[in-house]
């Protein structure tokens, strides 16, 4: 077994892979950008490495000085992890060239895998079955024809030219000529090409895939499958194993076809055979990922084994660890991928800080991130994976629901909430979703958050009573005086909430330890009492409770509270912002000091921006800069290098950007 | 049918309050809120701590006592939490009188300025007053305690340590102005706060500039060129949220918990009420009423023996320990030593002291002045004048004459005074006062050879009964600031749990007793 290796990676994957070196005693040499400074992943790493600045192509992505780092650093292999280098064939091929083992497949199979022509090719080869299609494009209609009738129906029609299903015809049988050519000069005005690729469509496709690890030599396992249909934009959310929704057989074929396409190209290390099954029971093979997965968590709950145990394993000549007949399966596991995300905005990445964080009690979690630390803007946003095992799917989706109530992050928008709807939804459930089901049903995963309940979990987070104190002084709470008969619509007060730049007024209209009663009703002075109930309740530094059978969970910051309800993230300021007193006013800039210009930096017309240097002023030996007091437009300089100016005088006019400057 | 039982004394009461609370006028208030502003009251919730008391002070000030109405003279006063600090509000109400300050408005916000200085409170003042209400200057401007003594309390509360704090959150004019420029921070808020010491027209009027009032004294002005308020608001949730801020930056002093376990009564305060006896003139049951108002029904009690009219002992209020001197009959010789030993034995161990009014006085008659009724009383009087543990008083039935004095009326400086709505307080009984009067009448008319007949005894004493029953009701009595306010019994714990934990948190005073009479 290796003494010391590097890992090539950031994030949880960096974790994971230097979690399992810790238990079996490798040291490991941890990198990182200079966005990951301070990040967990460096944690208890015989060495850390800065390797250059944030953008990925200067550090996680730069072969040569990870490889230098590796030797450097007497490392005798590189885990790669998953994303940036670990399916690029060049970067295995140096690292081996450098007298370094590479923990993965060789070379020259992350070539062959990564091309999906050959893919296709080598794995109809070992009579992995593989989506009929026609091996050239046509704009002949009648050839098209031909093509379907080998294909089958219902079949796909594809503009060699298009892109991103742009363009995309499916045609079943009986749908004629007109389907055909109607599907060409669509192609045809699109993108000036009508020639078609024809493929078979599979109708309610899902997502399995098997977990292979071969030897080199020929010898391959798989550690069974798993599902990973529930995506967004080709993106997987949540995984589990196994696919329950197959049949033993159906299982069996698919297992078998897995590790006989590993076997065929002698395969080494782990892999992923990711196949498209449709409603009808057919599967055919979509491609092979040459690394360790994202979701390969699900396989290790239900197998027992780790994974990255069995990449070291293999990488350090071992062998394969286990034969087939002692690799079993039991139960059922779900995997939830928790992102920096915003849903309800085509889940943009939403990168930022982290201001609380807690995890679910006895549950797996895999997480990048710690409190006070940031997901940095340049990499995956990935916060953590949540994975839970149970005796069967119902009982391993209750226990993901539930864990997912538990999580709490503050301070970064996630896709917490989506992941805790899409989980309870009726079709998931039901094990009904096919790879198209998230972006269909979308509308009703997403939720979008109700400006009335933030305002009443802002007001019960800052409300909420300090932990009873049985001797405390009754001006804390205890008893009330007058405060109800002082303004009975808030017989507990009013607190005013900045929410998109104006105020919203919270009425409290009950307290106790426990529980609030909130009018968020009502704007200005009148409007109708909308009356909300909270509980709430301290945990360390955060307040947390429920409304309206959702948890939610609130930080109370001196400016503002950040709040998460059922995992939505919402901020709500305290007051407004300060008015400083360079607001702007009428333009006019003036220097404070008696002097001399000593430089000009704006000419009339110049777009400046608030905080712009506009000018220096040397005087008493400094050299004040005149900075712009707001955005504008330079309407007037009325000094010159070398003017001697007074204080107060003033040197430059700004105008309103849009004012034509001295029109 | 008109109310019967205690409900007799709660409903004058009740409408008094309905009266304050409601504010100016429906046109006032519209216009006010046409502004943007918010009401008195509701500054005030916006500003205390949610979910935490409020005591207020003088509610029921000037009611009746104008031409006019002049709901809670105008300005709001009280005590409350701001960012977890007991802090002395005063706001104006612009409602009333566009603010404007009528003698009993000086005279309230004098008031609450002196309880905040005794107690060490910081006093938050949210400025919209037009001024001085000029008809009556002569009652309000030139006195030692009228306008001007508000000006000398806020520096002088300053100097003291006790943060000063403004915010201009409408019309701030003439001697007005100096509030928040005697302030140590002032907030101005934008649009509708405005300081000068002459309006636009008094401009005119005396130097012929032309000027509009946010160019005479606007925000920008007097945050940008003349200092006179230091932060600019948007708004008044902005101000507010302003003010919050600097009492958070300010001196935080500690709020003592109760040194007991706080205890519930022995019984229900409620039923404190039907305890009252419906006639006046019969005993009031003193210990009864101990047993519904403090902690756990327990008095530890001194010279239970002795000098039996008056109760004094050693009980706790929601846990704060307190020293009682409550009557239990008139006042003898007896009771007036052993009270005034039991105030020196309060000082000494630093026991605020809690009286509990229910006297006609001191007792009269030959063998008492004999016996030196006046030089013992006066031991008590000395003693309730020159302790400086918090004293608070409570009047609970009858306050009238010497006894008074003795039970720390007004004038011997009680941090906080309230009064149940069956008191009543005034030199002496009406009925006594009718019968005195009567007597002096008819000895008059005899001298003169004239008859003095039953009828003209009913006719003469009539009027005299009338006014004292007037003058001497909680309302007038908080009217007049007599006392803070008026208080139900049912109330009256919380009432003084607050006020107990208020002064637990005041600085300790040395008390130096003068001469006593032995």
């Amino acid at each position: 077994m290796f003494r010391r290796i590097l890992i090539a990676n950031r994030g949880e994957i960096a974790r994971r892979v230097a979690r399992t070196c810790r238990r079996l005693g490798i040291d490991y040499v941890a990198v990182y950008s200079e966005a990951d400074r301070d990040a967990p992943h460096l944690d208890g790493a015989i060495a850390s490495i800065p390797i250059g600045p944030a953008a990925a192509a200067q550090s996680y992505l730069d072969a040569e000085k990870l490889i230098t780092v590796a030797r450097d650093t007497g490392c005798e292999a590189v885990h790669p992890g998953y994303g940036f280098l670990s399916e690029n064939a060049a970067f295995a091929a140096a690292v081996e060239a450098a007298g370094l083992t590479f923990i993965g497949p060789t070379p020259k199979t992350i070539a062959d895998m990564g091309d999906k022509a050959t893919a296709k090719r080598l794995m109809a080869a070992a009579g992995v079955p593989t989506v009929p299609g026609s091996e050239g494009a046509s704009d002949d209609p009648s050839a098209i024809e031909a093509a379907l009738a080998e294909v089958g129906f219902p079949a796909l029609l594809k503009p060699v030219a298009g892109g991103g299903g742009k363009g995309m015809a499916v045609i079943r049988s009986g749908d004629g000529h007109a389907a055909i050519d109607s599907a060409i000069r669509t192609a045809r005005s699109s993108f000036g090409d009508g020639r078609l690729l024809v493929e078979r469509y599979v109708t309610a496709p899902r997502h399995v895939e098997v977990q292979i690890f071969g030897d080199g030599k020929g010898e391959a396992v798989h550690l069974h499958e798993r599902e990973c249909s529930l995506q967004r934009r080709h993106q997987k959310v949540v995984e589990e194993a196994p696919a329950a929704f197959l049949s033993d057989d159906l299982r069996a074929r698919l297992l078998d076809a897995a590790t006989r396409g590993a076997r065929a190209i002698a395969y080494r290390n782990a892999g992923t055979f990711e196949f498209i099954v449709g409603a009808d029971g057919a599967f055919f093979f979509l491609e092979v990922n040459t690394r360790l997965q994202v979701e390969h968590p699900v396989t290790e709950e239900i197998t027992g084994l780790d994974l990255v145990e069995w990449q070291l394993r293999i990488a350090a000549r071992e062998g394969l660890p286990r034969t087939q007949a002692a690799i079993h399966a039991s139960g059922h596991a779900v995997e939830c991928r928790l992102y920096a995300e915003d849903p309800a905005a085509a889940f943009r990445p939403a990168p930022g800080t982290v201001a609380a964080l807690r995890w679910p009690a006895g549950i797996r979690v895999e997480s990048a991130v710690r409190v006070g630390g940031s997901v940095p803007p340049d990499y995956d946003p990935m916060i953590a994976k949540l994975i839970v095992h149970g005796a069967d799917r119902d009982a391993a989706l209750a226990r993901m629901r539930a864990a997912l109530a538990e999580t709490t992050i503050l301070g970064l928008t996630t896709n917490l909430g989506f992941l805790a709807r899409l989980l309870a939804d009726p079709v998931v459930q039901a094990d009904g979703a096919d790879t198209g089901f998230v972006d269909e049903a979308l509308p009703r995963l997403v939720e979008m958050p109700d400006a009335h309940d933030i305002l009443a979990v802002a007001a019960a987070a800052l409300a909420c009573p300090a932990k009873a104190e049985e001797m405390a002084s009754p001006w804390r709470g205890a008893v009330l005086g007058d405060r109800g008969v002082l303004d009975p619509a808030a017989p507990m007060g009013r607190i005013g909430f900045v929410m998109d730049g104006k105020w919203r007024i919270a009425r409290l209209r009950a307290i106790d330890a426990a529980h609030a009663v909130i009018d968020v009703g009502g704007e200005g002075g009148g409007g109708a009492v909308r009356l909300r109930s909270v509980t709430m309740h301290r945990d360390g530094d955060l307040v947390r409770g429920m409304l309206g059978g959702r948890p939610w969970a609130a930080a109370v910051g001196a400016d503002a509270i950040e709040i998460a309800i059922a995992g939505t993230r919402a901020r709500v300021e305290r007051t407004l912002e300060a008015l400083d007193g360079t607001a702007g006013g009428d333009g006019a800039v003036a220097s404070e000091m008696p002097g001399v210009v000593v430089a000009l930096q704006v000419a009339v017309g110049d777009a400046v921006a608030r905080g712009d240097t506009l000018a220096i002023v040397e005087a008493m030996k400094f050299e004040t800069p005149i900075a712009a007091p707001r955005d504008g437009i330079v309407a007037a300089i009325d000094c010159a290098v070398g003017t001697s100016v007074r204080a107060g005088q003033i040197l430059i006019q700004i105008g309103e950007a849009g004012e034509a400057a001295g029109a | 049918m008109p109310p019967e039982g205690y409900e007799r004394h709660r409903a004058p009461v009740r409408a008094a309050h309905t009266a304050a609370l409601a504010g100016g006028s429906e046109k006032a208030l519209a216009r006010h809120r046409a502004r943007g502003k918010l009401t008195a009251r509701e500054r005030i919730s916006h500003l205390l701590d949610p979910g935490t008391p409020f005591l207020e002070v003088g509610q029921l000030a000037a009611h009746d006592i104008y031409e006019e109405p002049v709901p809670s003279a105008g300005i709001v006063t009280g005590i409350g939490m701001v960012e977890g600090r007991l802090a002395m509000v005063v706001a104006n109400d612009a409602t009333v009188k566009g603010g404007t300050y009528y003698p009993l408005t000086v005279a309230k916000q004098v008031r609450a300025q002196e309880i905040a200085r005794e107690n060490g409170l910081p006093t938050l003042y949210l400025v919209d007053s037009g001024g001085a209400f000029l008809p009556m200057q002569q009652d309000l401007f030139p006195g030692a305690h009228h306008f001007g003594r508000i000006f000398r309390n806020i520096a002088e509360m300053s100097a003291l340590g006790l943060p000063q704090i403004a915010a201009v959150m409408g019309a701030c004019t003439a001697g007005g102005a100096y509030v928040p420029a005697m302030a140590d921070e002032t907030v101005i808020v934008e649009g509708n706060g405005t300081i000068y010491l002459g309006g636009p027209q008094l401009v005119r009027a005396a130097t012929g500039e032309v000027v509009d009032a946010q160019e005479l004294g606007g925000a920008a002005v007097h945050t940008g060129q003349s200092a006179v308020a230091d932060h600019l608001a948007r708004d008044d949730l902005h101000a507010l949220s302003l003010v919050r801020a600097i009492v958070a930056r300010g001196p935080a002093r500690p709020l003592p918990p109760p040194p007991l376990t706080p205890r519930a009564p022995l019984r229900a305060p409620s039923e404190i009420a039907d305890l009252i006896p419906v006639d006046s003139r019969q005993r009031m049951p003193a210990r009864a009423i101990l047993e519904r108002l403090i902690d756990a029904g327990r008095l530890d009690e001194y010279r239970a023996r002795y000098g039996t009219t008056v109760i004094c002992g050693t009980a706790a209020v929601g846990g704060y320990p307190v020293g009682l001197v409550m009557n239990d009959g008139v006042l003898f010789s007896e009771s007036a030593q052993k009270a005034a030993n039991f105030i020196e034995l309060c000082c000494q161990r630093n026991i605020p002291l809690l009286f509990l009014h229910d006297i006609s006085g001191f007792m009269v008659g030959r063998d008492y002045e004999a016996g030196g009724i006046a030089r013992h009383g006066a031991k008590m009087v000395n003693a309730v004048a020159t302790a400086r543990v918090p004293k608070f008083s409570l009047l609970i039935g009858g306050s009238y004459g010497a006894g008074n004095y003795a039970m720390c009326g007004r004038a011997f400086g009680p941090r906080l005074m309230a009064m149940w709505p069956n008191a009543r307080t005034s030199v002496m009984g009406g009925a006594q006062a009718a019968t005195v009067l009567g007597l002096v009448r008819e000895e008059q008319m005899r001298k003169a050879g004239q008859d003095f007949t039953e009828a003209d005894r009913r006719a003469m004493e009539a009027p005299v009964l009338a006014a004292y029953e007037r003058e001497s009701h909680p309302v007038n009595a908080a009217a007049r600031l007599w006392v803070d306010a008026v208080v139900d019994p049912a109330d009256t714990r919380d009432w003084l749990t607050l006020s107990l934990a208020m002064a637990a948190g005041s600085p300790k005073e040395e008390t130096r007793f003068g001469v006593f009479r032995m």
